[in-house]
């Protein structure tokens, strides 16, 4: 697969653009959501020297700069050749899983956590931060600790949390001092905590309450996309790639082989490709008869995974079996995953930092440069992340490629957002809602549209065109 | 919070657990993407201050890329903060490149408050929501001269020049805050002064100079081209035309009066495209 970097539209463009196709009784025929890739990066990476990476990687998006800094180490160990030292594998390992747990945390209370803490009609200047503090300040106050805690946690272990640059090829540069992680394991008790309140909160208040959104919105069938470890158990540093169909049977290969089991297809209208599962043979993004297509990110993890390793996240897994199957396909199920994902995390960092060889000094190996390919691979809060690089005899890159977790998911975003408009648009007639919704249908899938982002003053975020038959614009929406 | 343990005060945040980007009472924070020219000129001011001042210990600068989001939103929910927030940025303004000028939050339109993704939620918000807090949130943007579309790194000579600017700038700001005479504010200063790349700073104050250029409107341009040509038309057909030669205006005369209509059509039309300034209103920020 020959692609793709990422994807800032509102660098360039200001917005993610849905386009709504009508046909001539009004209903909808066809629907488009743009988004563009970071044009450029690959050539700006060719003729750097491979242990750069790790740090320059981190520069392009700024929400998930822990997930680019360990794939680009991790393919980097590849090309040198070295397996790092366990220490080091472990010490990775847990900034991963810190970082999952704030990230997790913010999008459930935060950022999707306004479409149901609030409710998805709530007035928009009341689903601000200060809004949500004021409906739940007890929450909210254990929320923000634990936020804090865990960049400070970063802080401890990594120097700094944004910009990170202790992971290196061949290992990681500092070792854990004994005191040190008996600090980072006080506040990994208090993350459980809140983990546990989490899910617990969602499944009594909020899940039942929104259940036919749940249920209905953005609903589509595909197959999914995720790692685990050798015996199937949940994974999100290291593992082999598990590709599973919608039927629930599923391939699985080591993620340097990846070229060997996804393709890609092209839209003429949009710049980010659009990957596949190579053994259908053929793409389609068909509402009721779709092919190649498979979905990353919390959901997909939570289906191709056989159980989880740790408990109370194991349990939770059984339960949501239990109501939804294997796979489970509503669109709104991210945010359980996720929040069964925020349970793993806690209890990982803890038996992390509980694992005595974490505090071993030996946390890295020396590597030398030659020419290789390397291939690096995470699963990033928002998808399997791959880094793939080659190099010549110096060490220095000749070719990359970079594959994002957006970028999977490009395909089913469009599904959803055609399902959703389809649901919503009837004969013609919609209202303002249509818009909260078809975000709302996007948002679960978390998009990272635009990590090159970081306009100050507020550039429109989605814009909605509505055509009609004739091909004439009868509408635009835009928040 | 339905969990059991302690009383509400007995799980408050205990301070050292916070970063440090909560607890230090000024925060400067550069922001943009060093991979795209220009943007990266607030990610350039935050290295250039901590390389070439000595930053007391009450003042955090934070090179933030593209994390400046995530960083306000934490602000926004934390129990401690700093008391003022300086946010440097690039922006395109239309104004001269490397231009520096401090934004109003006030005039930052209020953007939709809950997004798509962390990614797309304005930053303008989330500083807005400090400033009802109490926090004195000020953004020091700097005009772009050059924002590629692909990646490719490195700023453009005017904006490059601007970054020691804004820097004394901040340190002027900074010696303010830190009124007492112990202070850092003094140390600021002199390590601009030993510094040899401030040299360029010596004589200048190194106060804000707001610009403010005026363009005049394109119909006025077109206005006034409506009425002088037919008179310059009328006056070539004199001299040049049928006339008989006792009535007809002298060469020099004809040329002295083309230059002055043809010339001030040419700044006219300049002033109107944006080529030229009507007229400069400069402010100092005292």
């Amino acid at each position: 697969m020959k692609t793709l970097v990422i994807q800032p539209v509102s660098r360039i463009e200001g917005h993610a653009k849905v386009t709504i196709q009508l046909d001539d009784t009004g209903n909808v025929a066809d629907t488009r959501v743009n988004v563009i890739e970071l044009r450029g990066f690959e050539k700006f990476c060719i003729g750097r020297p491979v242990e750069e990476m790790p740090r320059i990687t981190t520069r392009i998006c700024g929400v998930c700069p822990w997930s680019h800094h360990l794939a680009a180490s991790k393919a980097a160990d590849a090309v040198f050749g070295v397996e790092p030292p366990p220490a080091g594998r472990k010490l990775r390992e847990l900034c991963n899983s810190i970082a999952y747990m704030e990230e997790h945390i913010l999008h459930f209370y935060f950022l999707a956590g306004a479409d149901f803490v609030m409710g998805p009609d709530a007035d928009p200047s009341i689903r601000n931060v200060i809004g949500i503090i004021g409906k739940m300040p007890d929450v909210a106050r254990q929320v923000v600790r634990v936020r804090h805690l865990c960049a400070k946690m970063l802080e401890i272990i990594a120097g700094k949390a944004i910009h990170p640059d202790a992971s290196v090829p061949g290992g990681f540069s500092k070792p854990l001092l004994p005191a040190e992680r008996d600090q980072l394991r006080k506040m990994a008790d208090e993350a459980l905590e809140l983990a546990k309140f989490s899910i617990k909160f969602a499944k009594e208040n909020i899940f039942p309450q929104y259940l036919d959104t749940v249920k209905s919105l953005g609903v589509i069938e595909t197959g999914f996309l995720g790692t685990v470890t050798d015996d199937g158990a949940l994974n999100l540093y290291d593992g082999k790639l598990r590709l599973m169909s919608k039927d629930g049977s599923y391939v699985e290969f080591p993620y340097e082989r990846y070229t060997d089991y996804i393709a890609e297809h092209i839209e003429p209208w949009s710049y980010l490709k659009f990957p596949y599962d190579k053994r259908a043979g053929t793409f389609s993004m068909d509402l009721d008869h779709p092919s190649g297509i498979y979905r990353v990110n919390t959901l997909a993890r939570i289906n191709v995974c056989d159980y989880i390793d740790t408990p109370l996240a194991q349990a939770e897994l059984e339960e949501f079996r239990k109501n939804f199957g294997r796979p489970a396909q509503l669109t709104m199920l991210y945010h359980w995953a996720r929040l069964i994902e925020l349970l793993y995390n806690a209890e990982n960092v803890i038996r992390l930092l509980d694992d005595p060889e974490i505090t071993s000094t030996e946390t890295r190996k020396k590597v030398e440069p030659r020419a290789a390919r390397g291939i690096g691979c995470v699963e990033a809060p928002r998808g399997t992340l791959i880094h793939d690089y080659t190099t010549d005899d110096n060490g220095m890159l000749t070719n990359v490629n970079l594959i994002v977790g957006t970028t999977h998911n490009n395909a089913p975003i469009n599904m959803s957002v055609k399902q959703a408009a389809k649901s919503l648009i009837r004969d013609g007639k919609y209202d303002q809602g249509l818009l909260n919704r078809v975000e709302m249908a996007i948002r679960a899938y978390d998009p990272c549209l635009s990590c090159a982002t970081h306009k100050f003053d507020g550039t429109l975020a989605v814009k909605i065109d509505i055509y009609d038959h004739q091909g004439r614009l009868i509408d635009s929406l835009a928040n | 919070m339905g969990e059991k343990g302690g009383s509400p005060e007995s799980r408050m945040t205990n301070v050292s657990d916070l970063p440090d980007f909560c607890t230090k009472p000024v925060l400067v924070l550069g922001c943009g993407n060093r991979l795209f020219g220009d943007d990266g000129f607030g990610c350039e001011v935050a290295e250039y201050l901590q390389t070439h001042y000595r930053l007391p210990d009450d003042v955090y600068v934070m090179d933030v890329g593209t994390s400046a989001r995530k960083l306000l939103f934490t602000l926004c929910l934390s129990p401690e903060r700093p008391r003022q927030i300086i946010l440097v940025d690039a922006v395109d303004k239309g104004r001269m490149p490397g231009e520096i000028f401090e934004l109003s939050l006030d005039d930052l339109p209020v953007e939709k408050r809950s997004d798509f993704s962390l990614h797309q939620v304005p930053s303008s918000n989330l500083a807005k929501e400090l400033k009802e807090a109490g926090v004195d949130v000020r953004v020091i943007v700097c005009q772009v001269g050059r924002v590629p579309e692909s990646v490719e790194p490195g700023l453009s000579e005017p904006v490059a020049q601007a970054v020691p600017r804004v820097a004394a700038e901040i340190a002027r700001r900074l010696s303010a805050v830190f009124q007492e005479p112990s202070v850092q504010a003094e140390d600021l200063l002199e390590a601009q002064g030993k510094h040899p790349d401030s040299s360029d700073l010596a004589g200048e104050e190194p106060t804000m100079v707001k610009e403010k250029k005026v363009y005049l409107p394109r119909w006025i341009a077109w206005m006034i081209a409506v009425i002088m040509l037919p008179v310059w038309g009328w006056l070539t057909y004199a001299t040049f035309g049928g006339q008989a030669a006792g009535e007809r205006p002298s060469l020099g005369e004809w040329a002295v009066i083309s230059i002055v209509i043809l010339g001030a059509l040419v700044m006219v039309f300049l002033m109107s495209y944006g080529k030229l300034p009507a007229y400069i209103i400069r402010e100092e920020d005292e």
